[in-house]
């Protein structure tokens, strides 16, 4: 009478798919020093028994821990100045933070900060400036809002002529770089 | 000999010789916590200097957040050379030759290297206490000569002996009349400066004016 159905004999498919191995094409994350606290960020890094002489730019943040000698250009990005780090160069950056020593101006369309490790000898243009106690600063200040900052045209002087610079402590190799005009 | 007569004599030999600065008493000894005080000084540095944004202000003490959010604040432009920390840093380990530049000549080949009157006013704080002689009448000129005709020079100075030990001070504006001092270090005072002779000192400029204050701390303002 009633037909009884077959059962099926086929068992169901649990996971056809393979599984896959997720690979990430992001830059790994690298753990740095910044002072009192730890920053976990990505940004290129210039070890400190690295020397640079020339132009440097970029389109990513950057820490310095070693030498660097010419001129340093990342506009919207942020540089870092370990506290090994030593420059002898104009900056222009976002944001800016020294435990180290620069010689040169600096020019920020956000902030600048000296650590109480740090020293700036050269001329500082920035929206904001913090200075710890303890640090070393000789130069000026003009503290430009935002755009005032983004618009105005890089120090029409030669890279290795900060203001207070001592002409007897020029580049000891000749620095091997034209100063732009930025805008 | 005992152990205390020597290191007595010790003590006595280096401060014959100028290498030790006499420690005030326990109860005169300044507290190492910050002290914020009212400034006579100040409060007329500023009301010389007003007018409208944009002058130019030269701070000659330590690299502070509170100055530079003060005066930038007011719009002006600030320009800060910390000499004490220059001379600390640059002082030579051994004497220079006579036939040499004299230390002041090399020291303001470096520093303090401005234009004819490009500042509209200097905080000079109580620097000439702890210069060495040769550059105290040196720096006198160096000031007057970036100053504005007109501009204004406010400094400090101690009023203990001679060879006393003084507290090194990083003085922070915290308003046009009020000054946070923190301690940074003791220096020994090079010399006394009477009225009489700070007034000879800065006889090239127009006017001064002296304000005292309880705490051995001398005000002047100097209008060039």
């Amino acid at each position: 009478m009633w037909k009884r159905k077959e059962e099926s004999s086929v068992n169901p498919v649990v996971n056809p798919i393979k599984e896959v191995t997720r690979v990430s094409t992001l830059p790994q994350e690298r753990k740095i020093e910044t002072g009192h606290e730890t920053a976990k960020t990505t940004m290129a890094h210039i070890g400190k028994s690295v020397l640079i002489k020339g132009e440097l730019s970029g389109s990513e943040d950057l820490y310095i821990d070693g030498k660097v000698e010419g001129t340093i250009e990342l506009r919207e990005h942020n540089l870092s100045i370990g506290p090994n780090g030593q420059v002898h160069a104009n900056i222009n950056a976002k944001e800016v933070v020294i435990q180290g020593s620069v010689k040169g101006d600096v020019l920020a369309t956000d902030r600048v900060e000296i650590k109480k490790s740090g020293s700036l000898r050269g001329d500082l243009v920035a929206a904001r400036v913090v200075i710890e106690d303890g640090a070393y600063f000789k130069g000026s200040i003009d503290i430009q809002k935002g755009e005032e900052t983004a618009t105005k045209p890089a120090q029409p002087k030669k890279a290795d002529t900060p203001r207070n610079s001592d002409p007897a402590n020029k580049y000891p190799g000749g620095v091997p770089v034209e100063t732009k005009q930025v805008f | 000999m005992s152990l205390p007569f020597v290191e007595n004599f010790q003590r006595l030999l280096r401060r014959v010789l100028g290498q030790e600065a006499k420690s005030l008493p326990a109860g005169q000894r300044p507290s190492a916590a910050p002290l914020v005080r009212h400034s006579n000084g100040l409060q007329e540095f500023w009301k010389e200097i007003q007018s409208p944004a944009g002058l130019q202000i030269l701070d000659l003490g330590s690299a502070s957040q509170a100055n530079v959010s003060f005066i930038t604040g007011l719009g002006h432009k600030l320009y800060t050379e910390d000499l004490i920390r220059t001379l600390q840093d640059s002082a030579p380990a051994e004497p220079v030759p006579e036939e040499h530049l004299s230390e002041a000549d090399r020291f303001f080949q470096e520093n303090l290297k401005f234009e004819e009157g490009q500042f509209d006013g200097i905080l000079c704080w109580d620097l000439f206490d702890f210069l060495a002689d040769p550059l105290v009448k040196p720096l006198v000129e160096r000031l007057h000569h970036s100053l504005k005709p007109g501009g204004t020079l406010l400094t400090f100075f101690h009023t203990g002996q001679v060879g006393h030990e003084v507290p090194l001070y990083q003085y922070s504006i915290q308003s046009e009349d009020t000054l946070r001092i923190t301690r940074r270090g003791a220096g020994k005072l090079h010399r006394t400066f009477h009225n009489r002779a700070i007034e000879n000192l800065f006889r090239r400029f127009a006017s001064l004016k002296f304000y005292l204050s309880r705490d051995n701390l001398r005000e002047v303002i100097i209008v060039r």
